[in-house]
């Protein structure tokens, strides 16, 4: 055969070899990393620990890959072929010197390509993560926050105030990296558990808190009196530090923190633009209540504080009549329990009502998608099954 | 476990890794000169202790370390002409020769998803604009707080490099085919 036409490149084997991992690129990832502007992917594993918070049972080890606002999960797909990396060389030197003064010339020389890495396993794309909700794991890095200072046991120090935005950044980011999710959905999820970074009483160290039902009610309590004796109109935009005034009002100490205070404001106030990320708005200092979203929030808070489960179900008739007297005095007649989160409550008898958590909620749907998961068009879900037999 | 920061390719840094001239067909060029190859089987290498004439490049001089590459043989695109880049014919055939008898005929083929190739970040010395970002990490966490910044500096351990996207391979999947003396 004929070697004149056909360029011939060398072809040799570079030692030491180097570590390469391949990334199967989805449409909208190349997209985003093609970008003038590609940002930052997180590769994100959850905690050891957190499977059992999540209650989802033969989860194995994962690895998420998160961009800023979706999640993906990754797998490990083997290939039986061999796949290099390989990459021009001169062929004389160690490959990656990088001080090569001479003019190289192409006709005179012969070149070469050099493999420095195999890759024996290639990260694929499953399905986005939509299905696993943040929240689970976010509450395992969180503490309960169960009690107002008023109690003995948390003692609630006046530092809250002080607290620097870098400071409750920091500490954020640290449960996050815990987080197999986008920061876009940790934020949100941070947003949705009224979750807020205060000081540990026995540790005096900074820590992130998740207040329970019945003190995000008596948040909620506080803060609708201080609207009413300052005549806020919550539906309009306000001040949050004047409602925070209001609340203050009697001169006493802070009746709970700062943080947890605008952390409930946030998560009722109408949601920011889309594509803005939370954290960036993290501490408005206007807002205004959104009804829709306020009115779901009190009843569903009140129906976990109160009747968090069967045998502790309540009469329907006294928990409207609760909800309504939670609400600002224009929205009384909107409470209905059609406004509550579908799913988020059951009846017992006809007349008895509790609520059914989001874990609770969680487990049911997945049940219900387990049993039909035998139609699945994914082969590798079909054939896992067979496989572990 | 915490998290890995995966970067994004960054342009000014592949095009430092640019002094080689890549003698792949334009298609298959990337900025870092990164291609994929791809075969049925293994390459067997000459075990690595023993006779120095197997290598026939050794720089010991990188730090201690050496670098050196073992020659396989050959890779041939036989239809391919530089002056007729247009041309997409010559991605039916390609030749890698093994030694001088051992022939596989290949192709090129359009990866139905690009690949990303990652690489654990690397020391200051491989990529100029790797120590620029770890400073600015270090920036960030300056305001924090002092405790974190050993970690920081520390955590470069822990961050990846997105150092190419690549859209094509070069795909073997015959066996190789004894072919005569040249």
């Amino acid at each position: 055969m004929s070697t004149q036409t056909a360029q011939s490149i060398d072809f040799t084997h570079t030692y030491p070899q180097q570590g390469f991992r391949l990334l199967e690129l989805s449409p909208e990832l190349l997209e985003l990393l093609s970008s003038n502007n590609p940002p930052a992917l997180y590769l994100k594993s959850p905690s050891s620990d957190a499977h059992e918070a999540t209650s989802e049972v033969g989860t194995r080890e994962y690895v998420n890959l998160c961009t800023p606002t979706k999640t993906f999960r990754l797998r490990q797909v083997h290939t039986s072929n061999s796949v290099h990396i390989i990459r021009p060389s001169d062929g004389s030197k160690s490959a990656d010197d990088g001080t090569y003064e001479v003019e190289r010339d192409e006709l005179n020389l012969m070149e070469t390509m050099t493999v420095i890495a195999k890759c024996g396993s290639t990260l694929e794309f499953d399905a986005p993560e939509e299905g696993t909700p943040t929240s689970p794991f976010l509450e395992k890095g969180l503490i309960l926050y169960d009690s107002l200072s008023t109690d003995a046991d948390v003692e609630t120090s006046m530092l809250s105030a002080n607290l620097s935005f870098s400071q409750k950044r920091r500490v954020k980011d640290e449960i996050f990296g815990d987080v197999p999710a986008s920061m876009f959905q940790c934020e949100s999820a941070w947003t949705e558990l009224c979750a807020f970074v205060h000081e540990n009483s026995s540790s005096h160290l900074l820590a992130g808190f998740r207040p329970s039902a019945s003190v995000k009610l008596d948040v909620w309590k506080r803060t609708l009196e201080g609207s009413v004796i300052r005549a806020i109109d919550l539906a309009k935009q306000f001040l949050v530090k004047d409602l925070w005034n209001s609340i203050l009002d009697d001169g006493e100490d802070e009746p709970f923190p700062w943080d947890l205070f605008q952390v409930v404001v946030r998560r009722l106030a109408e949601p920011p633009g889309q594509d803005e990320l939370r954290s960036e708005i993290e501490e408005p200092k206007w807002a205004n209540i959104d009804k829709t979203t306020c009115i779901r929030w009190v009843g569903e808070t009140y129906l976990e504080a109160k009747a968090p489960a069967m045998t502790s179900a309540i009469e329907q008739s006294q928990f409207m009549k609760e909800w309504m007297d939670l609400l600002p005095e224009s929205w009384r007649d909107d409470a209905s329990v059609t406004h509550l989160t579908e799913g988020s409550y059951r009846y017992q008898n006809q007349a008895m009502i509790y609520f059914i958590s989001n874990s609770e909620r969680q487990k049911e749907r997945k049940n219900a998608s387990n049993s039909s998961s035998n139609t699945s068009r994914n082969w590798h879900e079909r054939f896992k099954a067979q496989r572990k037999q | 476990m915490p998290s890995v920061r995966l970067h994004p390719p960054v342009a000014s840094r592949r095009d430092a890794q640019n002094h080689i001239s890549n003698p792949l067909p334009q298609l298959l060029q990337t900025p870092s000169g990164l291609a994929i190859l791809e075969l049925q089987g293994t390459i067997n290498l000459p075990p690595l202790v023993g006779d120095d004439a197997n290598w026939t490049n050794s720089d010991s001089n990188r730090d201690g370390d050496s670098t050196f590459e073992t020659p396989i043989g050959k890779l041939m695109f036989p239809d391919y002409s530089p002056l007729n880049p247009d041309d997409t014919k010559w991605m039916k055939r390609v030749y890698l020769y093994i030694g001088k008898y051992q022939r596989m005929t290949g192709e090129v083929k359009k990866l139905a998803k690009p690949l990303a190739a990652i690489q654990r970040r690397q020391g200051r010395r491989e990529f100029g604009l790797a120590r620029d970002q770890s400073v600015q990490v270090m920036e960030e966490s300056d305001d924090r707080d002092q405790g974190l910044k050993g970690e920081s500096s520390e955590s470069d351990i822990d961050e990846l490099d997105i150092v190419e996207i690549i859209k094509f391979k070069i795909i073997f999947s015959s066996r190789p085919e004894p072919v005569g003396i040249e």
